[in-house]
């Protein structure tokens, strides 16, 4: 019974807590956000009516919040979390700051700010939390998400 | 009787101020909801208090921590520092016969929490082989769970002459309250929760009952 | 979505809204070529062959894939002078492609902050098994009525 199972190896790499990683820029483009809403269902015209958009509180185009979350980041730091085979998204807390207007630059730094573990109706899961601070070309901040992702131990379904 | 808030629980969206204000909304739809129990996750810090703000909105609020042992989640009131300095709160696999003993002997009270879920629940382990010797009580009705669920739980309980309590396991404000544990007498503090989980009268109940039992008798202490 | 503009003064704590969305297949396959690579390579949103290499019957939707519905349910609602704040969900299950759910906001609670008007809301996704694979809080600052 499970009180008797070994204990699992929840052991990670305790040294990149906090390091914080440069993870590129994207310039943010009215074609990219055309896709995003279409696959999300936006239709909100302060994304894509120009003319509604030129006449709104921010002066022109801006991307959904939710978009900041496809950019491609690259050169996180690895925790080496030996616990389970696979992840999944955990919790997400996005701060928003300031829109992203077409044509800006944005800029990603990475930094994991907690690993732990705890069980739940699956068994032990291992947490790992990443904060993405999302930065314009002018240097503003425009938002922060704190990302965390369950590492579990799945079987596979025949 | 359970419920995590933004202070200390990873995986809570509510803060406890949020859930005192929607305590007060209830109340004035005909919900009897005297108080609540923060119960945050394998933490429990005694420099918090919540005196003003119970105060503020007329909502008893008690502390308790939900722990994670090796037959799945256990809810302690009466966290004393001598439990907390015998045991790692931090930790997934807490011995339970040693925590619920160790809770005894202090003076608090333990519970096993959301007891009909699979691997964290206490019927999953009684029915792996388990002997629930020295468990006294479990949380029979629990917010997050699923009605199979609690009803695993109440068979469990019959099975074992089990205790019942009732918790919302909010995490989120408007999940305060969902389930309850309804005590004959009046509790003001976390000695008198103690106190009457060991020798007093209980039962779970969902809120919607606290309003049939508030019309049956309008004056309930 | 409507253009309609949301006011401070015309909500309560208790009110709810709500949308529905229906988690097409096509649509996640959008979803994943917009940007990040590892979405695309991971079987569990292309088909059930892939879910079922993670435990999983059913492809599944990518979790920001829901929360972008979810927060697009906060931003339609609060109206083009509200600013989304923040936006705070908890995966806990994962949304199978095919399913049809209830997209909801509740407000919580209406305060000031520094002078700000502010609403607090549940937000969360349920599918017809009564599940709540997402679940969260947003807060919104709200303009004033003219």
């Amino acid at each position: 019974m499970t009180a008797e199972q070994a204990a699992p190896d929840l052991s990670y790499d305790e040294s990149v807590i906090g390091v914080e990683v440069d993870a590129g820029d994207v310039e943010i483009t009215r074609e990219q956000i055309a896709r995003y809403c279409e696959a999300v269902g936006e239709t909100n015209p302060l994304y894509l009516d120009e003319r509604a958009a030129a006449e709104g509180p921010h002066d022109g185009i801006i991307a959904p919040p939710g978009l900041l979350h496809t950019i491609q980041t690259q050169g996180w730091m690895d925790p080496k979390v030996k616990f389970g085979n696979t992840t999944f998204a955990a919790g997400s807390k996005m701060v928003v700051m300031h829109p992203v207007h077409a044509g800006d630059t944005i800029n990603a730094r990475v930094a994991i700010s907690e690993v732990y573990a705890k069980t739940g109706r699956t068994g032990t899961m291992m947490f790992v939390v990443r904060r993405t601070t999302y930065r314009n070309q002018h240097g503003l901040d425009v938002a922060t998400n704190d990302f965390s992702t369950v590492h579990r131990q799945v079987e596979r379904v025949q | 009787m359970h419920s995590h808030s933004t202070d200390a629980s990873d995986d809570a969206g509510g803060t406890v101020e949020g859930y005192l204000k929607w305590i007060v909304a209830r109340r004035k739809r005909g919900y009897h909801i005297d108080g609540i129990v923060l119960t945050e996750h394998r933490h429990f810090d005694p420099a918090l208090h919540y005196d003003a703000l119970a105060e503020r909105y007329g909502v008893v609020v008690l502390r308790g921590a939900e722990l994670e042992t090796d037959i799945g989640h256990v809810l302690v009131y009466g966290v004393t520092p001598t439990l907390a300095r015998h045991f790692d709160f931090s930790s997934v696999a807490l011995p339970h016969r040693a925590l619920f003993r160790a809770a005894r002997d202090e003076g608090g009270f333990a519970v096993g929490a959301h007891a009909g879920r699979p691997r964290i629940g206490l019927a999953h382990h009684v029915e792996a082989g388990l002997d629930p010797d020295g468990i006294d009580a479990i949380e029979q009705l629990n917010g997050g769970s699923s009605d199979e669920e609690n009803e695993r739980a109440r068979q469990l309980a019959e099975r074992f002459g089990l205790r019942c309590v009732g918790g919302s396991d909010a995490h989120y404000v408007s999940a305060i309250g969902r389930c309850l544990t309804a005590f004959r007498r009046e509790i003001r503090s976390v000695e008198e929760l103690v106190h009457e989980l060991t020798f007093g009268d209980y039962h779970a109940v969902t809120v919607e009952q606290t309003v049939a039992a508030a019309a049956a008798a309008p004056k309930e202490g | 979505m409507t253009a309609d503009q949301r006011y401070f003064e015309d909500i309560d704590p208790g009110d709810e809204f709500e949308e529905s969305w229906e988690a097409l297949p096509e649509h996640v396959q959008q979803y994943v070529t917009l940007g990040q690579r590892n979405l695309e390579t991971m079987g569990r949103f292309r088909d059930a062959a892939g879910a079922r290499e993670v435990g999983l019957q059913r492809p599944i939707v990518p979790g920001m894939m829901s929360l972008a519905v979810l927060t697009r349910l906060v931003t339609d609602w609060m109206g083009p002078q509200g600013r989304l704040q923040t936006m705070d969900v908890d995966f806990r299950r994962p949304v199978q492609q095919g399913d049809t759910l209830r997209v909801l906001g509740l407000i919580t609670d209406t305060h000031e902050d520094d002078g700000r008007p502010i609403v607090k809301l549940d937000v969360y996704l349920e599918n017809d098994r009564g599940e709540r694979p997402l679940q969260g809080v947003a807060i919104v600052e709200l303009p004033r009525r003219p």
